[in-house]
C-alpha cells in the first residue's frame, strides 16, 4: 500500500508539472495569437487554438478524473490532490479569459485607428466639396451678372426698336399724308385754270420735288439707320446664342466636375471598401473564434460546476459515510455491551426488560414509601429517645452530683475518724510521756514510733476495708439498680407527657361525647347525599345503558335545582338591567329633547328621526341616515318645505347641525310670530 | 354565681365549674368562627369577660352547646371529667384536622385525694384576676389563627369528654374512641387557675 501510494503521489506531481507546463505552453501558444491577430494576417492559427486548448483541457480534465479514480490513497493526498486542480483549472480559466480580454481590446484599438483614418479623409473631402461649391458660385454669380447685362441690352434693344417703329409709323403717317396732299394739290390743279396753275404748280412741283428729296433722303437715313439697329439686333442675338452656349458648357463641365467627383469618391471607397471588407471577415472570423472559445470556456465553467457540484455531492457522502461509520461502530458497540449484558433478543427483550424493570421499580418505589413512612416512624421514634437520652443525662448529671456529695461526705467522716483515731493516741503519748518523762525518753520514743507507724498502718488497712465495704454495701447492685429505675421512670414520664400532649389519654379514662354532635350530622348528610348521588349516577348510567337519549337529558335534580335558581337570578339581573336601562335612556332623551329642542328616534339601525319641539305638527320630521359614510338626509313631506335651508347649508355649507339649527330657529320664528 | 358575688372574694367549686363552663363556651365559639367552621354571618357579637366574641346563632349549635356544658359542668363539679375536647374534621373523609384539648386538673385534688363533688371546697382566687386570665387565653385563641393551616374543606366539630372510669353514660350520650391526628404538631396556649379548676388549653394540628 504504501509503494502504491508513493508511486502515485509521485504520478500525481508529474501530473500537475505536465499540467503547469501545458498551461505553460497554452500561454505561449496565446501569445502568438495575440501576435498573429495583431497582424491580423494568420486566421487559421486564430481558428485552430481555442479548439486546441479546449481539447487539452478536457485531456487534462480526464486525466486528472483518471488519477483521482485511481488513486484511493489517503483522504489528505486526496485532498490536496483535488485542491491542486481546482487551483490550475481555475489559473486555467483566468488566463483564458485574460487573453479573450486583451484580444478583444487590441482588435477595438485597431478598429479605432482605422475608423481616425476615414473620418480624416472624410474632412478633406467635405473641404474639397466646400472649395468646389465656392467655386460653382462664383461661376453662378458671373453667370447671373451676364443675364443681369443681356436683360438690360434686350431692354434697350426693345426701347431703341419701339422708338425707331414710332418714327418709322411717324414718317408713313408723313408719307401718307403728304401723298394725299399731294393729289389734293394734283386735283387741284387740275380744276384751277391752267395758267395760274401751270406757273403755280411749277413752284408746288419744284417745292414738292424739294420737299419729296428732303423726305427720300430722309428715309434713306432712316433706312441705315435701320440697317444699323438691325445689325445691332443681329450682333445681340449673336451675343444671346453665345451666352447659352457658354451656360450649357458651364452646365457640362459642373456635370463633368460632379460626375468626376463622385468617380473619384467611388474608387477611393471602392479602394477602401474592400480593406474593409478585409477587415470586416477578419474581426468576424475572431469574434467567431472568440465566440467558440466563450462557449468553451462555458462548457469548461459547466464542467467544472458539475465537477464540483459532484465534487461536493462526494464530500458529502464521504462525510455521510463516515458519520454513519461511526454511528454503526457505536451501535455495533452498544449491541455488543447489551450482548455482554446478556440481552440478546433485540428490542423487544430489551422493552421487555424494561417493563420488568419498571415492574420492579414500581414494587422498590412502593418499598421504598414504606420504609420512608418507616423511616419517619423510627425518626419520630428517635426524637423521643433523643428526649429521653436528655432526660437520662440530666438525671446521671444529678446522680454523679449525689455521688460526688456522697464521697465528700464520706471523706469527711474518714478523716472525723481518723482524727479521733489520732486524739486518742495522742492522749496515751501524752499519758506515757507524763509517765516517762523523767527516763530515757529518747529511747523509748524510737522504741514506740515504729510500734506506732505500725499500728497508723493498720488503722489504714482497715480505713480502705471499711471503704470498700462501704462502696459493696452502699453502692454496687443498689445504686445501679437506682439508676436504671429513676432513668426509665424518666423515659416513661416523658412518654406519658408525650402521649399525654397527643391526646393518648386512653388511662382511666372514659371519653364519651353527645350523640347528636354536628360533626356526626354533618356527616350523616354527607352520606346521605353521597348516597343520592350514586343513586342517580347509577340511575344515568342505566339510561345511558340503555342508550335512550329520546327523552328529556335527565339532569340531576340538585343541579336543575342550581340551574333553575341560576336562571331564576339572571333573569332578574336582566329584567333589572332592561328597567334600568330603559329609564336611563328615557331621561337621556328627554334631556336631548329639552336642551336641543329634537326628538331623536331610532326607527331602525342608523335611522334617525327628527322632529322638532317648535314643529307645528307631529308629521313635521326629518329623516336621517347616520353611517360610516356621514350623514345622509332623507326626504320627508317637511323636508320638501325646506329647500332653501337645504340649499345653504347642506349644498353649500356641507353642515348638518348649522341646518338644524337654521330649521329649528325658522320653526320657532314661525311660532312666536303665531303666537 | 350568687356565691361569686360575695364580698369575700372567693370562689366555690360550683363558681369555678361555672367560669370554666362559661370559659369552654366562648372559647369554642371563638374557635368556630375564627377557624370558619361555619359562615361568618351566622355568628353575633356579644361582650364577655370585657371580650367581644363572636357567638353562634345557629339553633342547632346553640342547643348542643346548652346540653353538653351543662353535663360537663355537673361532671366538673362532681370531678368527673378529666379533659375535655373539641375535634375538627373533614366531613367527607372523616379524617379529623385539629383537636383543641381542654385539660382540666382539680387544685384540691391533691389534699383530698379523689374528690367526691364535695361542695365545701372553696377557693381564694379573685373573680377579676381569673375572668383576666381566661381573656388572655381567649385572646390567643384568637391568634392561633396566623399560624393554624386554612380549612379548606367542608368541616364540622365534635364535642369529647374524658371522665373518670367510673362515670356514667347519660342518656342519648356515647362513648367512643379517641382521637389522633396523624403527624401533628402540638402548640400550648397559656393555662388559667380558678384556684380549683386549673384549665390547660392545647391546641392539636395537622402538620403540613
Amino acid at each position: 500500500m504504501d509503494e502504491q501510494n508513493r508511486t502515485n503521489i509521485n504520478k500525481t506531481i508529474k501530473d500537475s508539472y505536465q499540467r503547469s507546463s501545458s498551461s505553460n505552453i497554452l500561454s505561449l501558444q496565446r501569445d502568438s495569437v495575440r501576435r498573429s491577430s495583431i497582424a491580423s494576417d494568420n486566421d487559421e492559427t486564430f481558428l485552430e487554438t481555442p479548439k486546441r486548448q479546449k481539447l487539452d483541457d478536457s485531456s487534462n480534465g480526464t486525466s486528472s478524473h483518471n488519477i483521482a479514480e485511481s488513486v484511493p490513497g489517503s483522504p489528505w493526498e486526496w485532498r490536496r490532490m483535488r485542491g491542486e486542480i481546482i487551483a490550475l483549472k481555475t489559473r486555467l480559466s483566468h488566463q483564458e479569459v485574460q487573453q479573450l480580454h486583451k484580444v478583444r481590446r487590441e482588435i477595438e484599438e485597431i478598429f479605432q485607428k482605422e475608423k481616425k483614418i476615414l473620418e480624416i479623409q472624410v474632412d478633406q473631402d467635405k473641404q474639397m466639396i466646400k472649395q468646389l461649391e465656392l467655386r460653382i458660385d462664383v461661376g453662378r454669380r458671373t453667370i447671373q451678372d451676364a443675364k443681369a447685362t443681356q436683360n438690360q441690352a434686350e431692354r434697350e434693344l426693345i426701347q431703341v426698336k419701339s422708338k425707331l417703329e414710332q418714327k418709322i409709323l411717324a414718317l408713313l403717317d408723313d408719307n401718307n399724308r403728304l401723298s394725299e396732299e399731294l393729289r389734293g394739290y394734283v386735283r387741284n390743279e387740275g380744276k384751277t385754270d391752267a395758267n395760274e396753275s401751270n406757273k403755280d404748280s411749277e413752284d408746288k412741283v419744284a417745292e414738292l420735288n424739294e420737299k419729296l428729296e428732303a423726305s427720300n433722303n430722309r428715309i434713306s437715313e432712316l433706312e441705315e439707320k435701320l440697317k444699323e439697329a438691325r445689325s445691332v439686333q443681329q450682333k445681340y442675338e449673336v451675343q444671346c446664342i453665345e451666352v447659352q452656349s457658354l451656360k450649357v458648357k458651364l452646365q457640362n463641365f459642373e456635370s463633368e466636375k460632379i460626375g468626376w467627383e463622385e468617380g473619384k469618391k467611388f474608387a477611393q471607397r471602392a479602394s477602401q471598401a474592400n480593406e474593409f471588407e478585409r477587415e470586416l471577415y477578419q474581426a468576424r472570423e475572431i469574434i467567431k473564434s472568440l465566440r467558440e472559445s466563450i462557449k468553451g470556456k462555458l462548457l469548461l465553467e459547466e464542467q467544472m460546476s458539475s465537477m464540483e457540484h459532484r465534487l461536493k455531492h462526494t464530500e458529502n457522502l464521504e462525510k455521510e459515510v463516515s458519520q454513519l461509520e461511526i454511528q454503526r461502530a457505536e451501535l455495533l458497540s452498544k449491541i455488543t455491551e447489551y450482548e455482554t449484558i446478556g440481552i440478546t433478543g433485540g428490542p423487544i427483550a430489551i422493552r421487555r426488560e424494561i417493563n420488568r424493570l419498571q415492574h420492579a421499580e414500581a414494587l422498590l418505589t412502593a418499598d421504598e414509601g414504606q420504609l420512608r413512612s418507616r423511616v419517619e416512624s423510627i425518626q419520630r421514634e428517635l426524637i423521643n429517645y433523643q428526649q429521653q437520652c436528655e432526660d437520662t443525662k440530666k438525671s446521671l448529671t444529678e446522680t454523679t452530683t449525689s455521688h460526688e456529695r456522697l464521697t465528700r461526705f464520706i471523706s469527711r467522716l474518714q478523716k472525723k475518724m481518723s482524727l479521733d483515731s489520732y486524739r486518742q493516741q495522742l492522749d496515751t503519748y501524752e499519758k506515757e510521756i507524763t509517765g516517762y518523762q523523767s527516763g530515757e525518753v529518747s529511747n523509748i520514743i524510737s522504741e514506740r514510733i515504729p510500734a506506732l507507724e505500725r499500728a497508723i498502718e493498720s488503722y489504714r488497712d482497715l480505713v480502705a476495708k471499711l471503704e470498700s465495704d462501704l462502696e459493696a454495701v452502699d453502692g454496687g447492685g443498689q445504686r445501679e439498680e437506682c439508676k436504671k429505675l429513676r432513668e426509665e421512670v424518666e423515659r416513661l414520664r416523658n412518654e406519658f407527657e408525650h402521649r399525654a400532649l397527643k391526646g393518648d389519654f386512653n388511662i382511666n379514662s372514659r371519653i364519651l361525647h353527645f350523640k347528636m354532635n354536628p360533626a356526626a350530622i354533618a356527616e350523616q348528610q354527607a352520606e346521605e347525599k353521597r348516597k343520592a348521588l350514586l343513586e342517580e349516577v347509577e340511575q344515568l348510567r342505566t339510561i345511558v345503558a340503555s342508550g335512550s337519549h329520546t327523552g328529556i337529558p335527565t339532569v340531576s335534580s340538585l343541579q336543575m335545582q342550581e340551574l333553575s335558581e341560576l336562571q331564576q337570578k339572571h333573569e332578574l339581573k336582566i329584567t333589572r338591567l332592561k328597567e334600568a336601562f330603559k329609564a336611563s335612556s328615557h331621561e337621556y332623551r328627554q334631556a336631548c329633547y329639552q336642551l336641543f329642542g329634537w326628538r331623536v328616534d331610532r326607527t331602525k339601525e342608523s335611522q334617525y328621526k327628527l322632529s322638532s319641539q317648535y314643529a307645528e305638527s307631529p308629521d313635521d320630521y326629518l329623516f336621517f341616515i347616520v353611517n360610516e359614510d356621514g350623514v345622509n338626509m332623507i326626504e320627508t313631506p317637511f323636508s320638501a318645505t325646506l329647500t332653501t335651508l337645504i340649499e345653504r347649508h347642506l349644498q353649500r355649507q356641507h353642515s348638518v347641525p348649522m341646518f338644524l339649527n337654521a330649521v329649528q330657529s325658522e320653526l320657532f320664528d314661525q311660532q312666536t310670530v303665531l303666537t | 354565681m350568687t356565691e361569686q358575688q360575695q364580698k369575700t372574694k372567693c370562689i366555690t367549686l360550683k363558681g369555678s365549674a361555672e367560669l370554666v363552663k362559661q370559659y369552654l363556651l366562648y372559647g369554642i365559639n371563638n374557635i368556630l368562627y375564627q377557624r370558619g367552621i361555619y359562615p361568618p354571618e351566622t355568628f353575633e357579637p356579644a361582650e364577655h369577660f370585657g371580650l367581644c366574641i363572636l357567638m353562634s346563632t345557629n339553633l342547632q349549635i346553640v342547643n348542643f352547646f346548652n346540653v353538653v356544658l351543662s353535663q360537663i359542668q355537673e361532671w366538673l363539679i362532681q370531678k368527673k371529667v378529666r379533659k375535655v375536647t373539641l375535634i375538627i374534621s373533614n366531613v367527607n373523609t372523616k379524617e379529623v384536622l385539629e383537636k383543641w384539648d381542654f385539660k382540666i386538673d382539680y387544685e384540691t385534688e391533691l389534699s383530698n385525694g379523689k374528690g367526691d363533688g364535695n361542695l365545701s371546697d372553696i377557693g381564694t382566687k379573685d373573680i377579676k384576676t381569673i375572668q383576666k386570665e381566661i381573656r388572655e387565653v381567649i385572646r390567643q385563641i384568637t391568634g392561633t389563627v396566623s399560624f393554624l393551616p386554612l380549612l379548606d374543606c367542608l368541616c364540622s366539630f365534635d364535642i369529647l369528654t374524658y371522665t373518670i372510669p367510673e362515670c356514667d353514660t347519660p342518656k342519648e350520650w356515647d362513648e367512643t374512641s379517641p382521637v389522633f391526628i396523624a403527624n401533628s404538631q402540638e402548640v400550648q396556649l397559656r393555662t388559667f387557675s380558678t384556684s380549683l379548676h386549673k384549665m390547660e388549653t392545647i391546641v392539636s394540628y395537622k402538620n403540613t
